[in-house]
């Protein structure tokens, strides 16, 4: 579904991702690990058309959604394509309620039956969040926080998902209740693309797993296997 | 007290065309963190396109406001397009002095065309010749432009708040990043917010020619920046400050000027520099500013 070749992305001199490839299949639940500066979150920013805003560009290589050559594509031509992205750090619009956030999400959708729909599913994964839907979105708290981006992404009900590093910040019982909300997605045959530094949780969650270093992936493999791997148990999985 | 109610019908007046100017001014700041020096040179456009292609083809006057808020619409989304979307991503500089220079260019054409000299703007007695209130000189321009301004004040803030758009507006505002993540067609809601914002300015310039009965190639300048300084008053970014600043700010110089003596009534501009100086010292984020990170 998913097809890095190459990747190369500079910022200005510095030379973020030096020639990454990895594919991702319809259905898959793929994570991408790494230590922070890695580039990882360099990768998603490339697949969802906003390296520019970062003053990045892709210098060589390729990115295929669809056998369709990504590369030249704007963010919100990536979105109507069926790719979401859950951002690092959330990236809520703070000072929009939950429910206008909600509705940004599905700012490329203008059947508002469909988008009363997905609002339903959404609150659905995530009841909290409808409790809270007239809510400034700052003041809630940041698991809560964390639903509402990642609800906001469903509402384009994607192909795609990229999730990039859903549990910083987050204290463990709240990591677990996210990684929950995205079983059920994952169930339900969501192709899940990962960026996490937390191994532990990525690996048990994802059927494959890249281990990015320095802007090269150094490992891949399927995930049971990552987690036996010597290398990846040393630095990624305390000991 | 005649004296002061007067005072207050002329500090509206000036208000309203400064709350009109500034909701432009706040909403394009607020989406790109542009101070558009051209803004207020879009409200001269607009007054001279009134008067040369409406008023002069003694064509009725809502047709020339017509014209002038299209063709402020029209120089608006121009403007953008060519001086400010190519520099999209470049640092901030950069933007600032396009918009200076456009600024200049558009007072420079005006000058050329229609030379220094100012030009009547007459509109019909009816509208414009003072009524004589309790004592109170009026025109009926003055109601016309108050409650215009609050009409339109009112409709943008309802768009804003309860739109696609106007979310997606206020989502630019805070969060380009996220916004772009979400599949928001940033460009088209920045145009979205200069048509709207340079519309407003040429309704403003309609009314402002309209009260002084005259145009100049320069009227646009101090407007823009006294809009400018509505904007800082009410904080820039929030368009219900500028509005409020707009209105605090025309009465606040038609009071003060009103106030002393008349020997300083020429120093209305000096105490609008002053106010915005001691404002900027006092709460540098203005009434209901929160914008504090810069974007480039």
């Amino acid at each position: 579904m998913l097809k890095i070749e190459q990747l190369q992305v500079k910022y200005g001199h510095i030379h973020a991702i030096k020639g990454a490839s990895l594919e991702i299949k319809e259905g898959e639940t793929v994570a991408l690990l790494g230590a922070n500066g890695a580039g990882k979150s360099t990768i998603i920013r490339a697949i969802t058309g906003i390296i520019q805003m970062y003053h990045g560009t892709i210098s060589n290589g390729k990115i295929y959604f669809k056998e369709k050559l990504l590369n030249k594509f704007s963010a919100n031509k990536i979105v109507e394509m069926g790719i979401s992205c859950v951002p690092e750090g959330r990236e809520l619009f703070a000072e929009l309620t939950v429910l206008e956030n909600l509705r940004m999400g599905a700012f490329i959708i203008k059947d508002t039956k469909l988008i009363r729909k997905r609002l339903n599913e959404v609150y659905e994964i995530f009841p909290v969040i409808a409790e809270r839907k007239n809510q400034v979105a700052g003041t809630l708290s940041g698991g809560e926080q964390q639903m509402v981006s990642i609800g906001r992404s469903l509402m384009t009900d994607p192909k795609l998902l990229l999730l990039d590093e859903p549990s910083l910040g987050l204290a463990p019982i709240l990591v677990e209740r996210v990684f929950d909300a995205c079983d059920k997605l994952k169930k339900k045959g969501t192709t899940i693309f990962l960026v996490e530094q937390n191994a532990n949780v990525a690996l048990n969650f994802a059927d494959r797993g890249y281990i990015l270093e320095t802007g090269l992936i150094k490992i891949e493999g399927k995930s049971e296997n990552l987690k036996n791997n010597i290398n990846v148990k040393k630095a990624y999985l305390g000991g | 007290m005649n004296y002061i109610i007067q005072q207050i019908v002329n500090g509206l007046s000036v208000g309203s065309i400064y709350a009109l100017t500034a909701i432009g001014y706040t909403m394009v700041y607020g989406i790109l963190r542009l101070i558009n020096f051209a803004h207020g040179d879009i409200l001269m456009v607009g007054a001279y396109a009134g008067l040369v292609l409406g008023l002069n083809f003694f064509l009725p006057t809502w047709v020339a406001l017509l014209i002038t808020v299209i063709v402020a619409c029209i120089f608006g989304y121009l403007i953008e397009r060519l001086a400010y979307r190519p520099l999209r991503g470049a640092s901030q500089d950069a933007t600032l002095l396009s918009s200076l220079a456009i600024s200049l260019l558009l007072e420079h054409l005006a000058m050329m065309i229609f030379t220094p000299q100012p030009k009547a703007f007459h509109l019909p007695a009816s509208l414009a010749s003072p009524i004589t209130v309790n004592g109170i000189i009026i025109s009926n321009l003055f109601y016309i432009t108050v409650i215009a301004t609050i009409v339109l004040a009112i409709i943008v803030f309802t768009f804003i708040k309860y739109s696609k758009a106007g979310i997606a507006m206020r989502a630019c505002s805070e969060n380009i990043i996220a916004a772009n993540l979400m599949g928001i067609s940033v460009n088209k809601i920045v145009s979205l917010t200069f048509l709207i914002g340079a519309g407003l300015a040429g309704f403003g310039g309609f009314m402002l020619a309209g009260q002084y009965a005259r145009i100049d190639p320069l009227m646009g300048f101090i407007i823009g920046v006294k809009a400018f300084i509505a904007c800082v008053i009410g904080g820039i970014g929030n368009i219900y400050g500028a509005v409020l600043g707009g209105f605090i700010l025309g009465l606040s110089e038609m009071l003060i000027v009103g106030l002393l003596p008349a020997q300083f009534s020429g120093y209305r501009d000096a105490f609008v520099f002053s106010m915005l100086i001691m404002i900027l010292l006092i709460m540098p984020n203005g009434i209901f500013g929160s914008i504090g990170e810069r974007r480039s």
